[in-house]
């Protein structure tokens, strides 16, 4: 079997660009796999170094109503870091379904923990958008109310943690949490990036 | 890695390979150009082949525009109900990677023996000339196809974005081996697909049709009997020539072939037969036409 006709030094250039490209993509991921390794690992470091007590702040919150999708989850479930992110990619893929007339802020984002059950190792978890106090919320979304009151404030900038990091973190019985209603909340860009996350834990 | 990192890990890199493989892609066919111009194979029919292939990208991205959305939408729908989900690992990644190929292959084999799959994937075969622009050669119609053949592997459990990224891998990998530049590649001609291996695919000889479907793994043509191995050198295109450049004839050559077939066609039961049989079948079961 013959091939056509080629120039020598094209066909070496070719056969040479063929390696590097294969090089460069091996190279490339395995690169990108050790960095986002090293990312998580200074992330976990960075948790534990975040939740002492001289790096959080106490806030008072007058309390506000989101409304979107809610879904009941175990804190004793395994997956239960896996379900949560694929509720938020749901969320994320079908967020125009979960505007609500009496929207307040399209540009934040909630995730309220509330309904926890201390027998059956469940709550409630209800992804977002805050509406008005007075608006009627429609029938096909589902609503959660954060009390008013006050609430230990962790940042979650790059949204890496949840609510649910601090309840395994050393420090979370001494904030004396009220398990009534806690919550995520994260602002997003025109290009749908989530920046200025936050992690709030109701205190007494 | 939690699972959130590494989802962010494989979509971030996923659709940085497809963009390193365009880069290279690009690069590929400024070569093949040069080679062309060298060895006096550019003349004025040449370069229209290479057009009429990289026009088709721009209907084919409109419709992946158009199209995208409600796959990702449908994809993550399915994950959410389903019950059995596959945790996100490397391994199940890697298996992913292994399914998709699969899938493309049995999507493949399909689009070759099924006239309506047919009538999208004619365009890439249409085209005459085996170079890296023939890679970039698609009908707008191919990301429906696509998508659908895939949704079995939202329904196998796995993370929608793991098989979004097996997919983009399976497309990434099949830019280079669109040429005539490389011969042989001695051990890797039994497990990987080649630029041999997909010159037999694209060839329209009799022993060359409806053979070697893989994307990047050629075992499953091994395995299920549709390997072939270059001989000689092929001849490229259909078995009858679409002998156009026209961007429009070139998308659509197919369709009035078919609607002719169909309306003159006997009985609701031939009709479906030249829909879903191949695309040589007729109803007197006529030998293939040269």
């Amino acid at each position: 079997m013959t091939l056509p006709k080629h120039n020598r030094f094209i066909r070496f250039l070719y056969g040479i660009s063929i390696v590097l490209m294969f090089a460069i993509l091996f190279w490339y991921v395995d690169y990108t796999f050790s960095y986002y390794n090293s990312w998580s690992a200074a992330d976990s470091a960075e948790i534990q170094n975040t939740t002492s007590p001289a790096t959080y702040a106490t806030i008072e919150s007058q309390g506000f109503t989101i409304a979107g999708k809610s879904m009941t989850l175990s804190w004793e479930d395994a997956a239960l870091a896996q379900k949560l992110s694929d509720f938020w990619y749901q969320f994320y893929a079908t967020a125009d379904q979960y505007y609500s007339a009496g929207m307040t802020e399209e540009d934040r984002v909630y995730i309220v923990y509330d309904r926890y059950d201390q027998d059956a190792a469940s709550f409630r978890a209800t992804i977002g958008f805050k509406i008005a106090d007075t608006h009627s919320v429609e029938e096909h979304l589902q609503s959660a109310v954060v009390n008013p009151g006050k609430y230990a404030t962790f940042d979650n900038a790059n949204g890496n943690r949840s609510i649910t990091n601090i309840w395994s973190d050393a420090i979370f019985p001494q904030l004396n949490p009220l398990y009534s209603s806690d919550f995520e909340t994260y602002r997003f860009d025109s290009s749908g990036n989530v920046y200025e996350g936050k992690i709030c834990i109701a205190v007494q | 890695m939690d699972t959130t990192q590494l989802l962010q890990y494989f979509e971030f890199i996923g659709f940085d390979v497809y963009d390193w493989a365009l880069v290279f892609g690009g690069l590929f066919l400024l070569l093949d150009i040069a080679d062309d111009i060298l060895e006096k194979r550019m003349d004025k029919k040449h370069f229209l082949e290479i057009l009429a292939n990289l026009t088709t990208q721009i209907p084919y991205y409109l419709i992946e525009l158009l199209i995208f959305g409600a796959y990702v939408y449908l994809a993550f729908y399915i994950y959410a109900y389903i019950p059995w989900k596959i945790p996100v690992t490397v391994g199940s990644a890697v298996l992913v990677l292994f399914l998709a190929d699969f899938t493309y292959y049995v999507e493949h084999f399909c689009s070759h023996r099924i006239r309506l799959f047919w009538l999208a994937h004619s365009v890439h075969h249409s085209s005459p000339i085996m170079n890296v622009s023939t890679a970039f050669r698609f009908s707008m119609f191919d990301p429906i196809v696509s998508a659908l053949f895939h949704v079995p592997l939202f329904l196998m459990g796995f993370h929608p974005i793991l098989v979004f990224m097996g997919e983009v891998a399976v497309q990434a990998y099949q830019f280079w081996i669109h040429n005539e530049m490389i011969g042989k590649l001695g051990p890797l001609e039994w497990i990987l697909n080649t630029p041999s291996h997909h010159r037999v695919h694209h060839g329209s000889d009799e022993k060359y049709l409806d053979k070697n479907y893989g994307g990047i793994l050629i075992i499953f043509d091994r395995i299920f009997g549709t390997f072939q191995e270059e001989e000689e050198l092929p001849t490229y295109g259909l078995t009858t020539p679409i002998n156009t450049t026209n961007p429009l004839k070139v998308q659509f050559f197919e369709f009035p072939i078919l609607f002719r077939d169909l309306w003159k066609a006997n009985s609701w039961s031939d009709r479906a037969k030249y829909l879903f049989k191949g695309p040589e079948w007729k109803p007197e079961n006529k030998p293939r036409l040269k």
